[in-house]
């Protein structure tokens, strides 16, 4: 046996290598905009969604869409609900709440700013660290996640819509949807992780 | 590198070159080559890591083959690996291995399959485990967010008891040769006992199945349009089912007409959400009366035959947003 044959041999991924943001350009105001709320059928996230628009169209000229539904939050939605969303000018999806769901919420984010919109994320803060390990380890580390209080499962429409929406994070999305990417870069990588990106490996 | 730790906090062995060398001779792969892509951080996984991870889990170079195959299969897109690790819900991927090679390598079909004993059985299934951690991230509460997990994520690997099944084994069912060897991954809890010591007809044990199976709690009566609930039958529940004449699509169908829930007791409980119209969308437009099922047809049941003597069955509740894989093990 020689001290080669002794070597340990890495059983973990490599490092993975240092891939180039893909978010979407950013809109340079909300005003004049058409935004599509996006719900990945988890309890009440349309009724958060519909808050969230309702305030944002009390505070800008923006028109926001009924909210578009995908058939179950398990997966990735389908390639028409893709395309009814590519006819929007930005996209906010809510939300994760639980591991798949996150996750395939994260999915849904990635292929809508792949193509050209920008998106954001409602994520409550139980699942936040999930969503932004994958965005980082999927080469999207700026994705904008907005976190939002948990649990959010267990209240009525009417508290979801009252004690969930706040200020801040209206102006998180405001703020996503207009800033550079490579200020959201800085912004949002690490954020929930803790992770620079030479640690991401 | 050095010594690496554990990942399931059980003592493991270190992938050294020379062990790991063991174990691709086995199959006939390029070391470098991409199996694919591990979910949730998704990182290239080539055939030599995944073999360094079968050395630490405390396999045998002879059981690679197995697991390299059942990696491969959990990376089909259907089989929803994304969802599965990630899951809040305690589903982790299983193996059911059919064929010549479950003798070759003792892998145990049956008294206690589910349970401790057996060297590839315990460690096979716990390769996996090794590989969706170490290269997917699906770290505890990092990229697997399971509320309590369950034992079967330390791994699950069994054998059919093709010897004691009245009926084809799995892989038969699915195309393949007797005598091919093929691995078949399910990505579910850990299993639920059916326990029926008195009936003495096909129905009566299938209907002490189906009741124990068509709970509101279950991921597969709101996420089933892929989803396949599996029943394991003991050889003796088997015995008596097909002692009726019945054949495993019999068993099929009986489970899906009557392993069915209420409406009225699934109505805001479980995953209900009148939002989004309430019943899985393929059971939408059932009348009131009729009762939601757990597979949206009778072929996703999932009907296996392992266990020893005894007349209790079991019961793997599904994720339910997932499709079992079946693939042949090359070379065997």
């Amino acid at each position: 046996m020689t001290s080669q044959d002794e070597e340990i041999l890495n059983p973990f991924a490599d490092e993975i290598e240092a891939k180039g943001t893909v978010l979407a350009d950013r809109l340079s105001t909300v005003d004049s905009v058409r935004i599509g709320l996006f719900s990945n059928t988890k309890k009440n996230a349309d009724y958060f969604l519909r808050e969230v628009g309702a305030q944002l169209e009390a505070d800008y000229d923006v028109d926001v869409s009924e909210v578009v539904y995908k058939d179950v939050a398990t997966s990735a939605a389908d390639e028409d609900i893709y395309e009814e969303l590519l006819g929007y000018d930005a996209v906010l999806i809510a939300y994760g709440d639980c591991g798949s769901c996150s996750s395939w919420t994260m999915h849904d984010s990635f292929q809508l700013e792949e193509a050209g919109v920008p998106t954001v994320v409602f994520c409550t803060e139980e699942f936040t660290t999930l969503c932004q390990y994958e965005a980082e380890n999927q080469g999207v580390p700026g994705l904008p996640i907005v976190e939002i209080e948990h649990p959010i499962a267990d209240l009525s429409p009417e508290a979801v819509a009252s004690d969930r929406v706040t200020d801040d994070i209206l102006t998180s999305v405001t703020e996503a949807l207009t800033t550079d990417p490579e200020v959201l870069v800085d912004l949002y990588q690490g954020k929930y992780t803790g992770a620079a990106s030479s640690e991401l490996v | 590198m050095s010594e690496i730790d554990s990942p399931d906090g059980l003592p493991i062995v270190q992938p050294t070159r020379e062990r790991v060398k063991q174990f691709l001779e086995t199959v006939d792969r390029d070391p470098l080559e991409t199996v694919g892509e591990i979910p949730p951080a998704y990182r290239s996984m080539t055939v030599q890591k995944s073999a360094a991870n079968a050395v630490m889990a405390g396999c045998e170079p002879a059981y690679f083959p197995v697991v390299l195959t059942a990696l491969e299969a959990t990376l089909e897109p259907e089989f929803n690996l994304y969802g599965a690790l990630a899951t809040t819900h305690p589903c982790w991927p299983a193996i059911v291995v059919n064929g010549p090679i479950v003798e070759e390598l003792d892998i145990n079909g049956g008294a206690n399959a589910y349970g401790q004993g057996s060297k590839s059985n315990a460690t096979i299934g716990r390769a996996l485990t090794f590989a969706y951690m170490n290269i997917g991230g699906a770290i505890p509460d990092q990229g697997d967010k399971a509320t309590h997990g369950g034992p079967h994520k330390f791994g699950l690997c069994v054998a059919e008891n093709e010897a004691e099944s009245p009926w084809e084994p799995l892989h038969v069912e699915r195309g393949f040769d007797a005598d091919e060897s093929a691995v078949t991954v399910v990505a579910s809890e850990s299993p639920h006992n059916i326990n029926d010591h008195v009936a003495d007809t096909a129905a009566g044990v299938l209907t002490t199945a189906a009741q124990t199976m068509a709970k509101v709690g279950t991921n597969l009566a709101y996420l089933n349009a892929h989803g396949e609930p599996h029943l394991v039958l003991s050889p003796e529940h088997a015995a008596t089912i097909a002692r009726d004449g019945w054949s495993k699509d019999d068993v099929k169908r009986f489970i899906y007409d009557h392993a069915r829930i209420p409406q009225e007791e699934l109505r805001d409980q479980g995953m209900f959400d009148e939002a989004g119209g309430g019943w899985p969308t393929h059971f939408r437009g059932l009348r009131e009366y009729q009762d939601v099922g757990l597979a949206a047809k009778p072929e996703n049941v999932l009907v296996t035959v392992t266990g020893g003597a005894g007349r209790h069955s079991l019961f793997h509740p599904s994720f339910g947003d997932t499709e079992s894989v079946t693939k042949r093990i090359p070379g065997h």
